[in-house]
C-alpha cells in the first residue's frame, strides 16, 4: 500500500512537473514568437527607406539623363533603371500581399496571431504558392545578377525560410518575417544593382540648372489706366526633378523644350452668328512626370479672352 | 484505482508528448530566427553607412555656411553623438561575436554593461535641440539561447542606428545646411495674338522658397506669400504702347545676399 502511495505520489509530482514545463515552454515560445515581429517590423521600417532611396536612384539617373541632353546611352540605363525598379516592385508587392493576407500591415507586423497554425494550410494550393514564390524569386535573381558589374550582390536571393515553414508548418509570424526579410535581401540587391546603374550616367554637365526670377502676367496685355497684375517668384530652371515631362493641351501632345516648356497653339472657332464680342474660354494643360514608381501629374485650366476687335 | 492509475499515467504520457513537440518547435524556430538576423544585421551595415553619410552632410552644410560658430556647435554635438553611438555599437558587435562561439545567451555582467551604455546614449538623445528618444533596449540574459539574444542584439542595433540617423538629420536642418525648399507648379503665360491663334506656353516651375526672401517691382516692395509667391500688382501708365516693369528678387543664402532680376514687358491696349 505504501509502494503503491509513494508511486502515485511520484506520479502525481511528475505529471505536475511536465505540467509546469510544458506552460514554461509555452511562455518561451510566445516570446520568441514576439521576436520574429520585432525583427519584422524592423526589416519592414528599413525596406520602406530603402523603396524611396532606389525610387531617388532612379529619379536621379532620369534627371541627370534629361540634363545631359538625353544621350543614348544614359537613355538606355535609364530604361534598364526603370525596368530593376519595375521587377523589384512586382516581387515585393508580391511579398507584401502574402504579408497581409496572414494580417500583418504592410509596414510593421505587431500582434499576429501566435498559435501554432501553419500559414500554408490556409493557402488553397500550398505546394503550388511556395512554388510560385520560388520561380518568381529565382527569375529575379537571374535578372538582377545582370547588373552585378561589381559582384556586390553577394549570396543569392533565399526561399529556404519559406520552404521551412512550409514543410514544418510554422506559425503565420515566421511566414510574415520571412517575407519581410526576403524583401529585404531583394531590396539590398536591387540597390547594389541601381547604384552601378546611377555610376554609368554620371554628371556629366558642367552648367546643368540655375535660378532665375521668373514673373507671370495675369494678361500681358492690359488696358490705359487699369491695374496690372502678375505672380513673382524665384525658380530654378530647368525644373529636371523628374527628368524628362510629357505635356498636353486640350489632350493634344506638345513638343516639350527644356526651357520654354511646350507651346500651345489653339485655332480659335470662327464667331458665330449673334455671338458677343467677347467669349470666355479655357483650355486646359496636363504635365505628367515620371516619379518613380507612380508617375505624378499636373492638371491646369487657363482662361482666355476671345475678342471681336482684338487690340494691336 | 485502477482507473486512477490509468489517467495519471495518460496525463503524464500527455504532457511529455506536449513537451517534446515544445522543445522540437522551439529548436525550428530557433533555426529559422537564425537567418532573420543575419538579414537584418547586413541591412544593419548599409544603415551605419546612411548615419556616416548623413555626417559628411551636416559636415558640408556646415563648411558651405561658412563655418558659422553656432553652425559648428551643431556639428560638434552631431560627432559626439555618432562616437557614442559606434562606441555603443562596437560593444554589440564584440558581443555578438562572443555570442556566436556558444549557444546560451548574455551573461548579467554583459548585460548590465549594455544596458548602462544604452541609457547613456539614450540621455544624449534627449538632450539634443530637439530632443529625440529610444526605445527602451529588450535583451534579455540568463537562461535565453544565443539565436535569441543575437536577434535582440539586432534590434537594438537597428534602434540605435535609426534614432542616430534621424538626430543628425534633424541636426543639419537647424544650421541651415539643408538645400532650398521649393514646389513645383505648373503655369501656362498666355499672349493673346489678335487674330484666330491663340499661343500660350505651358511649364512646369520648380518654385523655390528659401528662408529669406524678398521682392521687389521697379523698386518697390512686393508682399510675399509662404508660397513664395511675390504680387505684383500696379496701375498701367496711360499711354498706348510697349512697356515693362523690372522685377527684383532677394536672398540670404549661406551668409551671402544674391539679387536676381527680370524685365517684364506688357502692352498697354488703346481705348
Amino acid at each position: 500500500m505504501t509502494t503503491s502511495r509513494s508511486f502515485l505520489l511520484t506520479l502525481l509530482a511528475s505529471t505536475l512537473g511536465a505540467g509546469y514545463a510544458y506552460q514554461r515552454g509555452q511562455a518561451r515560445q510566445a516570446i520568441l514568437l514576439a521576436r520574429f515581429a520585432t525583427l519584422a517590423a524592423d526589416l519592414m521600417a528599413n525596406n520602406q527607406r530603402a523603396a524611396q532611396a532606389t525610387a531617388n536612384t532612379v529619379r536621379s539617373i532620369s534627371r541627370i539623363t534629361y540634363l545631359n541632353y538625353q544621350q543614348a546611352a544614359d537613355r538606355t540605363v535609364l530604361r534598364q533603371s526603370e525596368q530593376v525598379l519595375a521587377r523589384t516592385q512586382s516581387l515585393t508587392d508580391t511579398l507584401r500581399a502574402l504579408r497581409s493576407r496572414l494580417g500583418a500591415p504592410s509596414s510593421q507586423a505587431p500582434g499576429l496571431p501566435s498559435q501554432p497554425v501553419g500559414f500554408f494550410a490556409s493557402l488553397k494550393n500550398r505546394e503550388a504558392a511556395n512554388q510560385q514564390l520560388a520561380a518568381h524569386v529565382a527569375r529575379y535573381g537571374n535578372f538582377i545578377r545582370r547588373f552585378d558589374s561589381y559582384n556586390e550582390l553577394g549570396s543569392p536571393l533565399s526561399t529556404a525560410l519559406f520552404e521551412q515553414a512550409y514543410q514544418q508548418n510554422l506559425p503565420p509570424a515566421v511566414v510574415a518575417a520571412a517575407a519581410a526579410g526576403l524583401e529585404a535581401q531583394v531590396r539590398q540587391a536591387s540597390a547594389a544593382a541601381l547604384q552601378n546603374q546611377a555610376e554609368k550616367v554620371g554628371s556629366k554637365c558642367f552648367f546643368c540648372w540655375r535660378y532665375v526670377a521668373r514673373a507671370v502676367p495675369a494678361s500681358t496685355t492690359v488696358a490705359p489706366g487699369a491695374f496690372y497684375q502678375a505672380r513673382l517668384f524665384l525658380a530654378e530652371t530647368p525644373a529636371a526633378d523628374y527628368g524628362a515631362l510629357t505635356m498636353t493641351a486640350n489632350g493634344r501632345a506638345l513638343a516639350v523644350q527644356r526651357e520654354a516648356g511646350g507651346l500651345v497653339a489653339l485655332a480659335v472657332p470662327p464667331r458665330q452668328p449673334g455671338q458677343p464680342d467677347t467669349v470666355r474660354a479655357t483650355w486646359r494643360g496636363v504635365i505628367r512626370a515620371h516619379a518613380y514608381p507612380a508617375d505624378t501629374t499636373w492638371q491646369l485650366v487657363v482662361p482666355y479672352l476671345i475678342v471681336q476687335h482684338p487690340t494691336p | 484505482m485502477k482507473y486512477f492509475l490509468l489517467a495519471a499515467l495518460g496525463l503524464l504520457g500527455a504532457s511529455g508528448g506536449s513537451w517534446y513537440w515544445q522543445q522540437r518547435q522551439e529548436t525550428r524556430l530557433l533555426a529559422a530566427l537564425a537567418p532573420l538576423t543575419q538579414t537584418l544585421e547586413t541591412a544593419n551595415t548599409h544603415a551605419r553607412q546612411t548615419a556616416i553619410q548623413a555626417l559628411k552632410q551636416l559636415e558640408e552644410g556646415v563648411a558651405k555656411n561658412r563655418n558659422q560658430p553656432r553652425a559648428l556647435a551643431v556639428f560638434a554635438t552631431a560627432t559626439r553623438l555618432h562616437a557614442q553611438a559606434n562606441q555603443l555599437l562596437d560593444t554589440l558587435q564584440a558581443q555578438r561575436v562572443a555570442l556566436r562561439r556558444t549557444t546560451v545567451g548574455l551573461g548579467a555582467a554583459a548585460a548590465q554593461r549594455l544596458q548602462q551604455q544604452t541609457a547613456t546614449y539614450a540621455r544624449a538623445l534627449r538632450q539634443l535641440p530637439p530632443p529625440s528618444a529610444l526605445g527602451r533596449p529588450a535583451v534579455r540574459w540568463g537562461e535565453v539561447p544565443a539565436a535569441a539574444t543575437l536577434a535582440d542584439l539586432a534590434h537594438v542595433e537597428h534602434q540605435i542606428l535609426t534614432s542616430e540617423t534621424q538626430a543628425i538629420q534633424r541636426l543639419s536642418r537647424t544650421v541651415g545646411a539643408r538645400s532650398i525648399t521649393y514646389r513645383l507648379v505648373a503655369v501656362a503665360t498666355a499672349a493673346v495674338a489678335p487674330g484666330a491663334t491663340y499661343r500660350a506656353h505651358l511649364t512646369l516651375l520648380k518654385i523655390l522658397i528659401p528662408q529669406s526672401l524678398r521682392m521687389y517691382c521697379n523698386g518697390q516692395p512686393v508682399p510675399v506669400g509662404p508660397d513664395g509667391v511675390g504680387l505684383v500688382r500696379f496701375r498701367a501708365p496711360r499711354q498706348p504702347g510697349p512697356a515693362s516693369w523690372v522685377g527684383m528678387v532677394r536672398i540670404n543664402q549661406n551668409g551671402r545676399d544674391t539679387t536676381f532680376v527680370v524685365r517684364v514687358p506688357y502692352r498697354v491696349a488703346r481705348r
